[in-house]
């Protein structure tokens, strides 16, 4: 048949089946108020203001204030305090840093993998 | 003016019915097109509903060289092949891997004799193992009745590739299927 030629016996049979089911409709179905509801949300007006945008913003600002008022009013040094004590186990934290880093990457990745199926 | 331009047009000027119109009239295609290649029905609604807005926004950019319906479905071709790629699922060229036929016609051991609707089902599940090239022309030649050209178009493929996938394809299930009536003789 597809070679344009006549299958006959077990073939032919095969491809009967083949081409019943590819006729036949999938059961994927969407609901009842697709339409209306996708229609609904094309003509929604135009969000006019990015809430989300202006906390993310006010946050980032508000907090570099903060950051800058408080190093005028306590005089900081990176000699102060816990930082002296950060200084002797300097070589301790960045590999803390790096494992931690990697660690979360090393995660995302496999989690990733699992996550979409991908075990082709 | 045909009914597709003047839905088009209608859509293309805000009308809100005429979209919806449009939307009913082609679900069923889009929702073909997209179910077949991501076999996930959880994201299913999602990438219709972005299948129609993006021909929401495009609609004034259509310019009737194809049927509304091949256009539509182009877009939704890529939109479901762009959520493959997103989700990290292999979208290869296609083979002239000799060794994907083998594995898919030697996956699962056939099991005992299966009745005829069995079988259509069993049909159903071998053609979600077939790459998603193979599982888009197959859908749009047998159940939406396109010719090869317009499936050409709607996927980006050549004539030829469009016939060779569809050949390929069709062999590979009636191999696969031919494992299964064997056993019930």
């Amino acid at each position: 048949m597809e070679e344009g030629s006549n299958p006959s016996g077990v073939d032919a049979e095969a491809y009967r089946v083949v081409f019943n089911s590819l006729k036949k409709e999938p059961a994927y179905k969407l609901s009842p108020d697709f339409a209306s509801r996708v229609a609904a949300r094309a003509h929604a007006p135009a969000k006019t203001f990015d809430w989300d945008k202006f906390f993310l913003i006010g946050g980032m600002v508000l907090f570099l204030a903060v950051l800058v008022y408080a190093i005028a009013v306590t005089q900081f040094t990176f000699s102060a305090g816990v930082f002296r004590f950060f200084e002797s186990y300097s070589t301790l934290f960045v590999f803390g840093t790096v494992f931690i880093v990697a660690l979360h990457l090393l995660e995302k990745k496999l989690l990733g993998h699992i996550s979409t199926g991908n075990n082709r | 003016m045909n009914d597709d331009q003047a839905l088009a047009s209608y859509v293309a000027q805000g009308n809100k019915h005429a979209f919806e119109l449009l939307i009913r009239k082609h679900e069923r295609l889009v929702t073909h097109m997209v179910g077949r290649l991501i076999n996930n029905s959880e994201d299913l609604e999602e990438i219709c509903q972005d299948v129609f807005l993006k021909v929401f926004e495009k609609i004034s950019e259509f310019n009737f060289q194809s049927k509304l319906s091949t256009w539509i479905a182009t877009i939704a071709y890529r939109h479901a092949i762009n959520h493959l790629r997103k989700k990290k699922i292999e979208i290869a060229d296609l083979p002239a891997d000799e060794k994907f036929a083998e594995r898919f016609i030697a996956d699962e051991d056939p099991f005992d004799a299966v009745e005829e609707n069995e079988m259509e089902a069993l049909v159903m599940k071998m053609i979600e193992k077939l790459p998603p090239q193979y599982r888009a022309v197959l859908t749009l030649y047998h159940l939406e009745n396109m010719n090869y050209a317009e499936i050409g178009e709607a996927t980006g493929m050549p004539d030829g590739t469009v016939k060779n996938y569809l050949f390929r394809a069709r062999q590979l299930l009636k191999e696969k299927v031919k494992t299964y009536l064997g056993n019930e003789v």
